[in-house]
């Protein structure tokens, strides 16, 4: 699901979860007490378990644990709710974490029809204006990109050191610019960027062929305030550890 | 310095460290205690440093070098807790998991080289495997505790702050654990271009912080301790399989997390 229908879908459920503890005041608090918490949570560690072990990625992408999730991100929304309805400062990082992993797991999810990761193999000296995803559907970009330069440096032992792609993009409106692109280091071209994935190996001649990850995620912004807060909220329940607190007991 | 010089400072620390233990146990005076296991702690934080600088990158790497760090920080976390509540217990445990992991060094020493691989070339590098090395040693000093306190609840109930007490070192832990998740996730974004892709360590990075969480939901911890005892050894477990346990698990195999 894209953009608007996510977007939509996404502050429908807020919306309703909002008029749902207003008006079912009752039946809200027993869903996020702290057995109904517990056992959501359990659900969740089952749910992360088996993935632990599975060998396959495909099983966070089915609807059952997608649902699960999602259901997870309800609940927390619901204590969100209810944290800044009774407001205590003793009990802000807990509230925060809530709140920060409520936003991560809303963004993901909703998010996850928006998100673009593309790569494209390029070859030195030559321009690429399309990219496959993981299913190896091409799409086209909205810039060309011309790799100049590939080079790779290695340790004496072999390990590799440093990729580095040197690169000349052409956006839409045809201006062109240059970019030095690392690992850790992505070139930013409107609301793209543009990673150092990999280098072809089987290319017969050998670090010819520098493979690029072109990633679009409209909703990372929200992932980033979400992922924020929860480092704000760590280091407070870092910091408040040893201060009493009073059960809240709906 | 170099691992050369790893089997004498590991031996001279672990003898100071013992020997702090044994004070803590059988004399009344807390000082020399103190002092002593201290002085290994810092004797062994020289080496780490020495070695990061002959390294010419941070100790962080392979297996071997996470274990230096968690046998520092859970001397010093040893330390801070008998300085300030007492226990004559928890020195010698701490002692006896710091040497435990450094003779797992001395034993089993590993790949030891100065090559670091261009993923591992970030800022997020050094604070992202030191919180985490902080999270585990405070969450094996609780595990330590919570064993303590159940094996002697049977003689001696287990009081309110004492239960307390062992709920502000899981909520340090967790927020150390939750630093080290979201440091995670920002360098895989930088790194990868996602922040999240299900890789084993990440899938088992998630698994010890859920159950860890659980045990901060789980209601009346004092009126039913052995279940939260129970429940905090059932997490360490799980933290050790996030923390070497993955590499042995086939669906770990070419994960990105395998140094």
């Amino acid at each position: 699901m894209s953009f608007p229908w996510n977007l939509i879908l996404c502050l429908l459920l807020i919306y309703l979860l909002i008029v749902l503890s207003m008006y079912a005041g009752k039946w809200v608090s027993r869903l996020i007490d702290r057995k109904t918490s517990f056992a959501v949570l359990a659900v969740v560690l089952v749910l992360l378990l088996i993935q632990g072990f599975a060998s396959t990625d495909r099983l966070p992408h089915t609807p059952i644990y997608t649902g699960a999730l999602l259901c997870f991100a309800a609940v927390l929304v619901l204590k969100v709710i209810e944290n800044i309805r009774h407001f205590s400062l003793k009990r802000l990082p807990q509230a925060l974490s809530h709140g920060a992993i409520a936003l991560v797991l809303l963004a993901a999810i909703f998010g996850r029809g928006d998100k673009l990761i593309l790569t494209a193999a390029v070859p030195e000296g030559e321009t690429v204006g399309m990219a496959t995803d993981e299913e190896g559907v091409p799409h086209a970009l909205p810039f060309h990109l011309m790799l100049k330069d590939f080079s790779m440096e290695t340790y004496p032992s072999g390990m590799p050191k440093k990729y580095l792609s040197e690169v000349v993009i052409t956006d839409a409106s045809g201006k062109e610019r240059p970019f030095d692109i690392t690992v850790n280091h992505p070139a930013t071209v409107g609301s793209w960027k543009i990673y150092q994935a990999d280098y072809d190996t089987e290319d017969p001649q050998w670090g010819t062929v520098s493979i690029l990850e072109c990633v679009r995620d409209p909703w990372y912004p929200a992932v980033l305030i979400g992922l924020w807060m929860l480092l704000i909220a760590g280091a407070g329940m870092i910091v408040f550890a040893g201060s009493k607190k009073k059960e809240v007991q709906p | 310095m170099t691992w050369d010089s790893f089997t004498l400072i590991a031996g001279i620390t672990s003898v100071l460290w013992i020997a702090g233990a044994l004070l803590s146990v059988f004399s009344s005076k807390r000082g020399p205690a103190i002092v002593l296991s201290l002085a290994g702690s810092l004797l062994y934080l020289a080496f780490v440093i020495g070695l990061w600088i002959s390294l010419e990158r941070p100790p962080m790497r392979t297996m071997g070098e996470t274990r230096l760090w968690y046998s520092l920080f859970l001397s010093f976390i040893g330390v801070f807790i008998y300085a300030r509540w007492h226990y004559k217990w928890i020195l010698p445990f701490s002692a006896l998991m710091s040497i435990i992991y450094a003779g797992v060094n001395v034993l089993k020493p590993q790949l030891h080289e100065r090559a670091l691989m261009p993923a591992l070339q970030s800022v997020w590098f050094v604070p992202h495997v030191t919180v985490y090395m902080f999270a585990y040693a405070v969450l094996g000093a609780v595990t330590v505790f919570a064993v303590y306190l159940w094996i002697r609840s049977a003689r001696k109930p287990v009081v309110q702050e004492e239960m307390d007490r062992c709920d502000a070192l899981v909520r340090i832990g967790w927020g150390f654990l939750t630093l080290g998740i979201v440091m995670g996730a920002l360098w895989a974004k930088q790194a990868w271009g996602d922040y999240w892709a299900w890789d084993p360590k990440e899938t088992w990075a998630a698994v010890t912080w859920v159950a860890y969480l659980l045990y901060l939901h789980l209601g009346n911890r004092i009126r039913n301790p052995r279940r939260a005892f129970a429940l905090l050894v059932f997490c360490f477990i799980l933290l050790q399989m996030c923390w070497w346990g993955v590499n042995y698990l086939p669906s770990a195999t070419g994960g990105m997390h395998t140094y």
